[in-house]
């Protein structure tokens, strides 16, 4: 019983991002039905289409915030205390993740396909590689966290 | 390095690259127009006029955390009283 409004507050939270995220992906971007302050500002040129989006991804900036933040009060909510570790093995596989996810889709979209780079222009190359040197390092301090959690874990098992 | 501390590190790390990413966007003509437009002298009250669902929202999260348990307590000794 102690945990429900944990829980509650989590779920809550959990459910702001990912609504927020559904609206933003698919009222504003896939439909095209309305912007973030589209009614202030018509997106009938490019710029005024431009100044909306950076209000879209500023309202995606917060539902981002909510989800991250859901996520760490589901954890904290009903933490496995059966799983030495866990925590370690949890955040560690999250920046894995995204880490990966970097390299992969920067590989794949910015140098095999060239779909877009980082930061056109002259120096776009070393944009690229920063990218890819900043998703390498979050997967490795990922690995590094998981690995230390399964060190915990087979410490208590031994 | 605790998950904790790791967690910190990383998010330490992660904003100022964002943002300097952002900051460095590509200087064409219409960026330079919409960076002048929205960080006009309008950007903070619409900022606050954006946030205004997820405080809203934060503060009850913040209250059903602090209320849930409280609520939750009563249905279940009213289970027992039956």
């Amino acid at each position: 019983v102690k945990r429900v409004g944990a829980l509650m507050s989590a779920a809550l939270l959990l459910g702001v991002g990912l609504g927020g995220f559904l609206d933003g992906i698919v009222l504003h971007q896939i439909l095209q039905w309305h912007n973030m302050l589209s009614s202030r500002v018509p997106p009938t040129d490019l710029v005024a289409m431009k100044y909306n989006m950076v209000w879209d991804g500023l309202f995606h900036a917060f539902t981002w915030i909510a989800t991250a933040t859901g996520i760490g009060a589901l954890w904290r909510a009903g933490p496995r205390t059966d799983i030495p570790g866990a925590t370690s093995i949890f955040v560690g596989s999250m920046l894995l993740g995204w880490g990966l996810f970097n390299l992969v889709e920067g590989f794949l979209d910015h140098q095999v396909l060239g779909l877009h780079h980082v930061h056109p222009g002259t120096d776009q190359l070393a944009w690229d590689v920063g990218f890819l040197t900043f998703g390498a390092t979050l997967a490795m301090a990922g690995l590094t966290a998981v690995v230390a959690g399964h060190r915990k874990l087979a410490g208590r098992a031994s | 390095m605790p998950a904790r501390t790791l967690s910190v590190v990383v998010l330490a790390g992660a904003i100022p690259g964002t943002v300097s990413t952002a900051l460095a966007c590509p200087r064409c003509y219409t960026s330079e127009l919409v960076r002048r437009a929205v960080m006009g002298p309008g950007f903070f009250w619409q900022l606050l006029l954006l946030s205004l669902p997820f405080v809203v929202m934060g503060s009850i999260a913040v209250m059903i955390r602090r209320v849930g348990d409280g609520f939750a307590a009563r249905t279940r000794s009213k289970r027992w009283r039956r």
